[in-house]
C-alpha cells in the first residue's frame, strides 16, 4: 500500500518526505521542551543546573575574593545575616584560614562539574564501545564483557573506587578513571541489549542487504534506539559521581586537598566543625541541590521518553 | 535446582575474582615482605622474611596457596594489627550489626506505611512532604547529613555524644545512645528509596484487576489497601529490602568512620587506606560472599512469595 502511494506522488515526493522528517524532528523537540516545561520539578531542576554551569564557567569572575587568598585578620567569620562576628565583604563567612567560603564554593563548582561530566563521557565511551563489542561479535567476546559486567556490580562502587583510588593515588584524571571504571557496565548493557534487539529487525536486515557497513548501523540505528535510556543513565553517573567525589575527597583519597572542591571544603571543615558549622554546611547544601536536581531531571527524561528502568 | 547450582558457581566466580583481586594488590603496593617488617629493615632481614613468609616462591604457587588458605578462612596476618585477620573480621561484623539491623528495621517500618498512605493519598500533602523528604534524603550525601547531625545534637544540643561506641559493659540505654544517631543515618539511604520503591508499587498495585473486584465485592477500603493492595506490593518490596543490605555494607564504611564505630565498615575503610592487603583481602572476600547471599535470598524470596515466578 505504500509503495503505490509513495510511487503515484511524482517529482517532488522525496521532497515532501524531508520536510515531514524536519516537522516531525522539530516537534520532538518542541514535545520535549513543553513536557519539561509542564514538569515542575525537571524545569526547576533544569533552571538550577543551567545557573549552576554558568556559575562554574564564569567562576574568575564573579567570585568576590580570590579563593585561595588567606585574610588573616577575617580568619572564621560568621555569615552576614548571623549577629556574631562577621563581615560583609564575606557573605558566607570565612574559613579557618581566613579564605572566602562563598568564592570556593564557587570554583569549587568548576571542579565538581568538570569530574562529573567527564565521568559520564568517560563511562559512556567505554561503555558504549564494550557494548558494541559485545553485541557486534558476540560468543566469548560477549560473555567475556558481561560477565565482567557483573563482576563490577557484585561488589559496591564505593568499595572499588575507595581500594583503587588507594592504589592509584589521588587525583583528578584518577577520580575520572575510577568513576568510569564502576559506571561503565550500565552503558555496556544498555547498547548491547539494544545491538541485539536492533540486528534482527527488518530494516537494518534490509539496510544491510543494501550494503550498509557496521559504521552506519551504529550511528543510524543503535545509537539513536539507545540514545534515551543512556540520556536516563548519563543523568544518574552526573548525580553518582557527584556524590563519589565528594566522598572520596571527604576522606582523603579523592582531589588532592589544595583544589577547592564541595567535598574537600567539608574534609576541611572536620577539624574545626565544632563551632564553625557554616564550613560544611554551605557544600553539603551545594552537593545535596546539585545530586537532587540531576536525579529530578533523571526521574523525568525516564518518564518522557518511557524508559525501562532497569 | 539447576538455577540455584548456575547461582552458585556464578557466586563462587566472583568471590574467586575477589581473591585474585586482592592478591594482585598485595603485589601491585610493593614488596610484601617489606609490609611485615617496615622500610628501615635491612637486606638481611627482608630477605630472611621473604622466604620464611613464602614471597621467595613463584607467583603462580603464592597464588594458589593464597586461595586455599583463603578456603580454608585463612588470610593471614593484618600487617598494622600483627594479629590473625579472620577474627577481627568476625568481631567487627556484630559490631556492625548492631547498627545495622536496627537501621534496616527502621527503614522498614518507615517505608512500607510511609509509601502506602503517599500513593493511596496521591497527590496530597502528606505526599508532596513524604516524596519531597525521600528525595532529599536521596540526595544528600550521608558523611555531610552525620557531620550536620553531631553538629546538631552532639555539639550545639548537647543531648548525644558525638561518636564512638559505650563499653559493652554499660546499661543498655547508655548503649542506645551512641547507637541512635548513627543508626539512623544509616538508614536514611534505603529508607527514602524503599519508601519511594513502595509508594509506586502500590500505585500500580492499586489499578490491578484484584485490588477493583475487592472493592466491587463491598470490601471496605481499609481492607482493600491493607489485605489485597499491601500484599501484594509487598512482594517486590521484600526482595529490594534484601538487596538494600548490600548498599547498607557500602554506607556503613561512610557512617562508621564519620562516628568513629568500631565495625567492620570503618575496619575495611581504615585498611584500604593504611593498604593493609590482608585485612581488605578478607574484607574483599566477605562482602562478595554477604552480596551473593543476599542476591540469593531476594531471589528465593521471590519465588516464595510469588509461586507465578518460576526459576528456571
Amino acid at each position: 500500500m505504500t509503495t503505490t502511494s509513495a510511487s503515484s506522488q511524482q517529482p517532488n515526493a522525496n521532497e515532501r518526505k524531508d520536510t515531514q522528517i524536519i516537522a516531525a524532528k522539530r516537534s520532538i523537540w518542541k514535545d520535549t521542551l513543553r513536557s519539561l516545561f509542564r514538569s515542575k520539578a525537571a524545569f526547576g531542576s533544569a533552571i538550577f543546573l543551567l545557573l549552576l554551569f554558568i556559575v562554574a564557567l564564569t567562576a574568575q569572575w564573579i567570585a568576590p575574593h580570590d579563593p585561595q587568598a588567606m585574610d588573616i585578620t577575617n580568619r572564621m567569620l560568621w555569615p552576614v545575616w548571623s549577629d556574631a562576628a562577621s563581615n560583609p565583604a564575606y557573605l558566607l563567612g570565612t574559613d579557618s584560614l581566613g579564605r572566602d567560603i562563598l568564592s570556593r564554593l564557587i570554583h569549587a563548582s568548576q571542579m565538581t562539574l568538570t569530574v562529573a561530566v567527564s565521568a559520564v563521557i568517560a563511562s559512556g565511551l567505554v561503555g558504549i564501545f564494550m557494548g558494541l563489542i559485545s553485541g557486534f561479535f558476540g560468543s566469548w567476546m560477549d560473555s567475556v564483557i558481561m560477565r565482567l559486567a557483573d563482576l563490577q556490580l557484585a561488589f559496591p562502587s564505593l568499595l572499588i573506587g575507595l581500594i583503587v583510588m588507594s592504589l592509584i593515588g589521588s587525583g583528578v584524571v584518577e577520580l575520572v578513571f575510577v568513576i568510569a571504571l564502576t559506571q561503565w557496565a550500565y552503558y555496556a548493557r544498555i547498547v548491547r541489549s539494544e545491538v541485539i534487539k536492533v540486528r534482527e529487525t527488518e530494516y537494518v536486515q534490509a539496510s544491510k542487504a543494501l550494503g550498509a557497513g557496521n559504521a552506519r548501523l551504529i550511528f543510524k540505528h543503535v545509537l539513536p534506539n539507545a540514545l534515551a535510556s543512556m540520556l536516563v543513565v548519563a543523568s544518574f553517573t552526573l548525580a553518582i559521581a557527584i556524590y563519589y567525589e565528594a566522598s572520596l575527597s571527604f576522606f582523603g583519597l579523592g582531589i588532592p586537598p589544595a583544589i577547592p572542591t564541595w567535598g574537600n571544603m567539608i574534609a576541611a571543615a572536620r577539624d574545626v566543625m565544632l563551632r564553625n558549622w557554616w564550613f560544611a554546611l554551605f557544600p553539603g547544601l551545594a552537593i545535596t541541590f546539585t545530586v537532587l536536581a540531576f536525579n529530578l531531571l533523571g526521574d523525568w527524561v525516564r518518564d518522557h521518553f518511557d524508559v525501562k528502568a532497569e | 535446582m539447576l538455577y540455584l547450582a548456575n547461582r552458585l558457581v556464578q557466586g563462587l566466580i566472583v568471590i574467586l575474582a575477589a581473591l585474585t583481586l586482592a592478591f594482585l594488590m598485595m603485589f601491585v603496593i610493593g614488596d610484601p615482605a617489606m609490609m611485615y617488617v617496615g622500610a628501615d629493615a635491612s637486606a638481611e632481614v627482608l630477605e630472611a622474611y621473604r622466604v620464611a613468609l613464602g614471597f621467595d616462591r613463584p607467583l603462580i604457587v603464592q597464588y594458589f596457596d593464597f586461595v586455599r588458605n583463603a578456603v580454608q578462612f585463612d588470610f593471614g596476618v593484618s600487617y598494622r594489627h600483627r594479629v590473625d585477620v579472620v577474627p577481627i573480621i568476625g568481631e567487627r561484623l556484630l559490631r556492625s550489626a548492631e547498627l545495622a539491623l536496627p537501621a534496616m528495621v527502621l527503614a522498614a517500618l518507615v517505608s512500607i506505611p510511609v509509601g502506602v498512605i503517599s500513593a493511596v493519598h496521591r497527590n496530597s500533602w502528606i505526599d508532596y512532604v513524604a516524596r519531597f523528604t525521600a528525595l532529599i534524603g536521596q540526595a544528600a550525601p550521608n558523611f555531610w547529613v552525620g557531620i550536620m547531625a553531631i553538629l546538631f545534637f552532639s555539639s550545639y544540643l548537647g543531648i548525644l555524644p558525638s561518636s564512638g561506641r559505650a563499653d559493652p559493659g554499660s546499661p543498655i540505654w547508655v548503649q542506645a545512645r551512641y547507637i541512635l544517631m548513627p543508626m539512623i543515618i544509616l538508614s536514611l539511604m534505603p529508607m527514602a528509596y524503599l519508601t519511594r520503591m513502595m509508594r509506586s508499587t502500590v500505585l500500580e498495585v492499586i489499578n490491578e484487576d484484584y485490588v477493583r473486584t475487592a472493592r466491587a465485592k463491598g470490601l471496605s477500603e481499609r481492607k482493600v489497601i491493607y489485605v489485597h493492595a499491601l500484599r501484594n506490593a509487598l512482594i517486590p518490596y521484600i526482595t529490594l529490602y534484601a538487596l538494600q543490605f548490600g548498599w547498607i555494607l557500602a554506607g556503613s564504611m561512610v557512617i562508621e568512620s564519620v562516628f568513629a564505630w568500631p565495625g567492620f565498615g570503618r575496619l575495611l575503610m581504615d585498611s584500604i587506606r593504611m593498604l593493609d592487603i590482608p585485612v581488605v583481602a578478607a574484607g574483599l572476600t566477605t562482602v562478595a560472599a554477604l552480596y551473593i547471599g543476599l542476591n540469593l535470598l531476594a531471589d528465593m524470596l521471590y519465588t516464595l512469595l510469588d509461586p507465578r515466578v518460576v526459576n528456571r
